[in-house]
């Protein structure tokens, strides 16, 4: 390495690295298309391959050189069609290409470095033992190869070619061509004359010989020349077809061939290349030219207008330090554009021409901007790309047969954005490979198809890109997921018992955490998950995903188009401007006080909305980064603060700014203060992951495109902003972060899930102690539940539509008469403060007594995480109370509500007249469904032992005496089936009565679990006690 | 006979790896960034000058009407000029031969392509 010159070296590197990963693709693509190869991308491979190995004979990087040689040997015997690509060379050839690039990684030693064994796998395609090494580099022109002799004496048209001439043309590089010209195709059929033809071909070269054939019929000329120009551009300039020039000597060592298919070495030239014709008739470029060259003979145009078609794309490298420096000048455009509008917005009407041209100036600044933001934009392909590898490396490896399926390759995304994607992509492909996917032989026995699928997809989805890995693999065990974080103590069992399916996938994303059961050198090392949401996040993206045991998982990244301009509300609290990105903002409710139906709320003692059958909590902006609110003292202009601290029946009242607020302000009388706009309240509604939340500003400003300037480490700690930005005014504004601002407001969107009211059966966790509870109340500060498996319906009746029947109530409902009850004359409760036009009916689930409770309101219907008072007393018609959210929830005993408001008001116990009472142990996860169990079966007149699990069962059970166990079907990791069977082994036990519980029930299933056993949903307490007395009776 | 070649490209790092292929060959290099540069270098040293490469795309004076005004002097009629084109100007070429090009390098080209191209437009080919 002489003359190493640094700069030079490294461009040399870059460009290498690029063409040998696309190299790379392509032999993929070549293994894909075994035995029939395209031949464009043969020649790709072969033309990148030649590149390297020029190039590093310019640096003197003999390794390289030689082992890129001999890369280039066999490639150029497939583009031949001596070789036919099998996916064992393509092995060899991709491990030698991989080898190219680890060498490329330090050139400085290199030359070092020892590529035998490259070079011995790449030896027997070549046949005989491969071919010698190839000189590194061509030391100097005297030792490259002699001039080929051979036909050097042919000759045409009975003339031979003079040997003085033909070393001549030889030392010029020149071209003998003789050239047959048919006059009525080529002179006649071109418009052109015999003199003209000759003045084509002189100016292009040198005119040595020419005859005038009478014999053939028409006549035919036949032309000798030697020119510089090789045969394509031949064919071009003289405007001749390609069979009407034949090359009279042996074709130029250095015919410059078009890059498709580069001329051998010079030393190899005498013996490996083919004559020119045949060459040039494989490449793609020359396909090209020929039939172009034919359409500019039936034109008759000259033969130097013809276009040919490009092989090279038509790009230029730029450095990304130029692009971002554009990029940021453009930003800065952007930022002056919008200072100069708001500058001279009030002068348009002063002068002439104003308008147009800065709307002119406007709409080029952002044409600018989005032209210099497409240069930094990338198609995903690039990166999809690489995964052709990874599947097939790893597919190999672990002897599993896979489908990669790409969607969407030409979607496109900031340069940043994807160079930050690939590990965090690659690791999610390696992990559905290794864990997802599923052995080709297992697939089979679960019936799927042998070959598992796993699709990568790119789509634009409200300005930023989903990016979604789906696999049809084994999906994930949630059980097993929770075992595992409780053995790294990642988790208690209390806190696994409440989770549910949902959560419980989440902690995939836990520092720390792999579920492989065996760490194999795929992956499983415990570098998982988190860093891949953690660079997923960096990147101003999310990670959600999906799994369904034994179905498949789905990882989806949302990421955005690219990272510095930003699209943002420009909004204001207290005084304050803000930025907020139009990322995830869903939609802007504005609410008039008084007009619609929509207002904020108090609902357990968080501000709500209810908006489209939801509730969304509000988050007032001012509060949450604790600036003074204020409001514009209508009558002075002033600030001032704003003490009213509810945004509920906050009037606060400024000057009317928007023309919104302007056009309202003339509609309405002045005066009206409780009426006027200023009480408008506007709620961004932002999406945040799964989540909704309204942010409640004082002002929406302006739309503005923002350049995001990063913040100093000092702000970096903020958690509402992410960024700062300046404004069209010229002031500083913070960009405000929805996911900083709903974490640090601490909303909690499991009070207010985007559920539907009317949700008749709930889905709970099956071992979570997420209840799923209808709340509702008579409009007193007493809230009741009920579980919602135990709803069956809620009916909204007017109070005239209820009958009444000596001291009790009724309602005519479908067909029947149903008793109405009031929790206020059965329960140590108030009674409804006034008496409302409207009530609702709830009737729940119930299989003998129907009845309708009546109560004012019905609050919602919510998945909660459940206290329950263990130790409070239960009374009458009510199983105990829970604290929800700082406040007391009576829970409804719905069984005996019902007996109470029966005929007779008489409270009996369900298995009265079974003596001595039935014992019966009971194992349940969930402690609220325990406690609604205990006590109903209690009040049954049961003997209940709670066991705290089936050991505990077990050893209970053992000591004898017992009735019937009640045992919870969806204890976690432990399979109802299983434990009863291992129940079944003790002979004691063998014909012990046992009740399984689920979740719900669906009908079909409700005896599928042999004798002595059934099953019966969690909550259906008729059921259950229904069930011990046939048990009992059976056993008598 | 002149000992140099002058090479006409605005690209820095195509100047460096023809000047080292230039140095290959025992000649010795001189440079110019467009064509205006190029006519005043030989307008100097014309006599020393041996061989022009000429690159086609070039601010200023692109490498035709480069190529165009050395043949409009008559102390360089006979001076070999190469133009050095890419693939996707092809039809130059020929623009080029007929303006008087000695001959054509097009882009991109191995550094053996380089080195023998020079020697055939200096009538060194039967050396190769």
């Amino acid at each position: 390495m002489s003359d190493l010159d640094l700069e030079l070296v490294e461009e040399f590197v870059v460009e290498s690295r690029e063409l040998l990963e696309a190299a790379e693709s392509d032999l993929l693509a070549l293994d894909l298309s075994q035995g029939a190869p395209g031949q464009e991308v043969v020649n790709r491979i072969f033309r990148a391959v030649h590149s390297v190995k020029g190039a590093a004979g310019f640096f003197g990087l003999e390794v390289i050189g030689v082992l890129a040689h001999r890369l280039e040997s066999v490639l150029m015997k497939v583009r031949d069609g001596q070789l036919a690509p099998t996916s064992q060379m393509v092995d060899v050839l991709l491990q030698a290409n991989d080898r190219l690039r680890g060498l490329l990684e330090d050139i400085q030693a290199s030359n070092g470095e020892d590529v035998s064994a490259h070079l011995a796998a790449l030896d027997p395609f070549l046949g005989e033992g491969g071919s010698p090494p190839a000189p590194p580099a061509p030391p100097a022109p005297a030792v490259t190869a002699p001039a080929p002799q051979g036909q050097g004496g042919g000759s045409f048209a009975g003339w031979s070619v003079p040997a003085a001439l033909a070393a001549e043309i030889k030392r010029h590089g020149r071209h003998l061509f003789g050239l047959t010209v048919d006059p009525s195709r080529d002179l006649i059929g071109q418009g052109r004359t015999a003199a003209a033809l000759i003045e084509d071909v002189s100016d292009l070269g040198e005119l040595l010989h020419s005859t005038y054939d009478e014999a053939t019929p028409g006549g035919s000329f036949a032309l000798v020349v030697s020119t510089v120009l090789d045969l394509d551009f031949a064919v071009e300039g003289f405007a001749l077809p390609r069979d009407a020039i034949q090359d009279l000597l042996r074709a130029s060592v250095v015919a410059p061939a078009p890059p498709a298919a580069p001329p051998p070495l010079p030393k190899a030239a005498p013996a490996a290349a083919p004559p020119n014709a045949s060459a040039v008739a494989a490449s793609p470029a020359a396909a090209k030219a020929s039939p172009a060259a034919a359409k500019a003979s039936s034109d008759g145009g000259s033969g130097a207008q013809v276009e040919t078609k490009s092989t090279v794309s038509d790009t230029i490298r730029i450095k990304t330090t130029v692009l971002n420096a554009l990029m940021e000048m453009a930003g800065e455009l952007v930022l002056a554009r919008n200072r100069l509008l708001r500058t001279l917005a009030d002068k348009t009407d002063q002068i002439e021409g104003l308008g147009p041209v800065l709307s002119q100036v406007s709409s080029i600044t952002t044409e600018v901007q989005e032209q210099i933001m497409r240069t930094r934009l990338q198609p995903v392909g690039t990166l999809f790309g690489r995964f052709n590898r990874v599947v097939r490396d790893l597919t190999h490896k672990l002897g599993k047969e896979v489908n990669l399926e790409t969607v969407g390759a030409d979607v496109e995304l900031d340069r940043t954005i994807l160079e930050g994607l690939a590990d965090p992509l690659t690791h999610l492909l390696r992990n559905s490979l290794d864990h997802g996917i599923e052995m080709p032989e297992e697939r089979v026995a679960a019936g799927k198809v042998r070959f598992g699928t796993i699709q990568i997809s790119a789509q634009h989805e409200g300005g930023m890109v989903n990016i979604t890995i789906k696999d049809d693999g084994g999906g994930i065990d949630v059980q097993r997921i929770l075992l595992k974080a409780m053995e790294r103590g990642l988790l208690t069992e209390e806190q696994a018992d409440r989770m549910s399916d949902r959560e419980g996938l989440q902690l995939i994303f836990l520092p720390g955490f792999s579920t492989a059961k065996v760490v194999t050198d795929v992956s499983g090392r415990g570098v998982g998950m988190d860093v891949v949401r953690t660079n997923i996040e960096k990147l101003g993206g999310n990670v959600d995903l999906a799994s369904t045991h034994g179905v498949g998982t789905t990882v989806t990244l949302k990421l955005p188009l690219t990272l510095a301009i930003v699209s943002s509300l420009i909004v204001t609290a207290g005084g304050q401007h803000f930025a907020l990105p139009q990322v995830g903002l869903q939609e802007v409710i504005r609410i008039v006080p008084g007009q619609g139906h929509e207002a904020i709320e108090e609902v357990r003692g968080a501000s709500v909305l209810r908006h489209r059958g939801t509730l969304l909590p509000i988050v007032r902006l001012d509060e949450v980064l604790d600036i003074a609110p204020t409001f514009v003292d209508p009558q002075t202009g002033a600030r001032r603060s704003d003490r009213r601290q509810r945004i509920a029946d906050r009037r606060q009242s400024s000057k009317p700014r928007t023309l919104e607020e302007k056009k309202l302000a003339e509609q309405r009388a002045p005066g009206d203060r409780r009426e006027s706009l200023a009480s408008v309240q506007r709620i961004l509604v932002l999406k945040v992951g799964k989540n909704r939340f309204g942010l409640l500003v004082d002002q929406i400003v302006d739309n503005e495109e923002i350049v995001v300037k990063p913040v100093s480490r000092f702000v970096r700690s903020a958690p509402c902003f992410s960024g700062a930005t300046i404004l069209g005014d010229g002031t500083i504004s913070m960009i405000l972060d929805p996911l900083g601002i709903s974490t640090h407001a601490k909303l909690r969107f499991d009070l207010t899930k985007d559920k539907a009211v009317a949700r008749p059966k709930g889905a709970q966790g099956p071992q979570g102690e997420i209840f799923s509870l209808i709340l509702l109340s008579n409009h007193t500060d007493e809230t009741f539940a009920l579980p919602l498996t135990q709803v069956g319906r809620i009916e909204k009746i007017r109070r005239d539509e209820i009958r009444r029947i000596g001291d009790r109530e009724y309602l005519s409902y479908r067909e029947t008469t149903l008793p109405l009850v009031r929790l206020e004359q059965h329960l140590r409760v108030k009674a409804p403060a006034t008496e409302p036009v409207e009530y609702f009916v709830v009737i729940p689930n119930l299989r003998g007594q129907q009845i309708g409770l009546l109560t004012t309101q019905v609050l919602d219907a919510v998945e909660v995480k459940l206290q329950v008072h263990q130790g409070s007393v239960p009374s009458r018609g009510i199983f105990g109370s829970a604290v929800l959210d700082d406040r007391i929830v009576l829970l409804l005993d719905i069984v005996q509500l019902a007996q109470l408001s029966s005929a007779d008001g008489e409270v009996r116990p369900l298995l009265e007249g079974i003596t001595p009472p039935l014992r019966v142990v009971l194992v349940e996860a969930s402690p609220t469904t325990r406690l609604i169990q205990r006590t109903a079966l209690q009040r049954a007149g049961a003997l209940v032992t709670v066991a705290e699990d089936v050991e505990a069962a077990t050893a209970l059970l053992k000591r004898g005496g017992v009735d019937a166990l009640i045992l919870d079907g969806e204890l976690p990791n432990q399979p109802a089936e299983v434990l009863l069977s291992d129940l079944r082994a003790d002979e004691s036990l063998a014909r012990l009565p046992v009740i399984l519980t689920t979740s719900h029930l669906p009908e079909d299933e409700e005896d599928s679990v042999g004798r002595f056993a059934a099953r019966a949903a969690k909550l259906d307490i008729e059921r259950l006690v229904e069930r011990l007395i046939t048990f009992a009776e059976e056993r008598r | 006979m002149g000992t140099k070649i002058l090479t006409v490209d605005d690209s820095r790092v195509m100047l460096r790896i023809i000047s080292s292929a230039i140095e290959r060959l025992g000649y010795q290099p001189v440079i110019a960034k467009n064509g205006a540069v190029a006519l005043e270098l030989l307008e100097e040293q014309g006599e020393e000058i041996a061989l022009v490469l000429l690159d086609w795309n070039m601010p200023v004076m692109n490498g035709l009407d480069t190529l165009k005004a050395i043949r409009a002097q008559e102390r360089f009629q006979d001076l070999p000029v190469m133009m050095v084109t890419t693939e996707s100007e092809r039809t130059n070429v020929l623009e080029a031969i007929r303006a008087g090009a000695r001959h054509y390098l097009t882009k991109p080209f191995s550094p053996e392509d380089l080195v023998i191209r020079m020697m055939e437009c200096l009538g060194l080919g039967d050396q190769l």
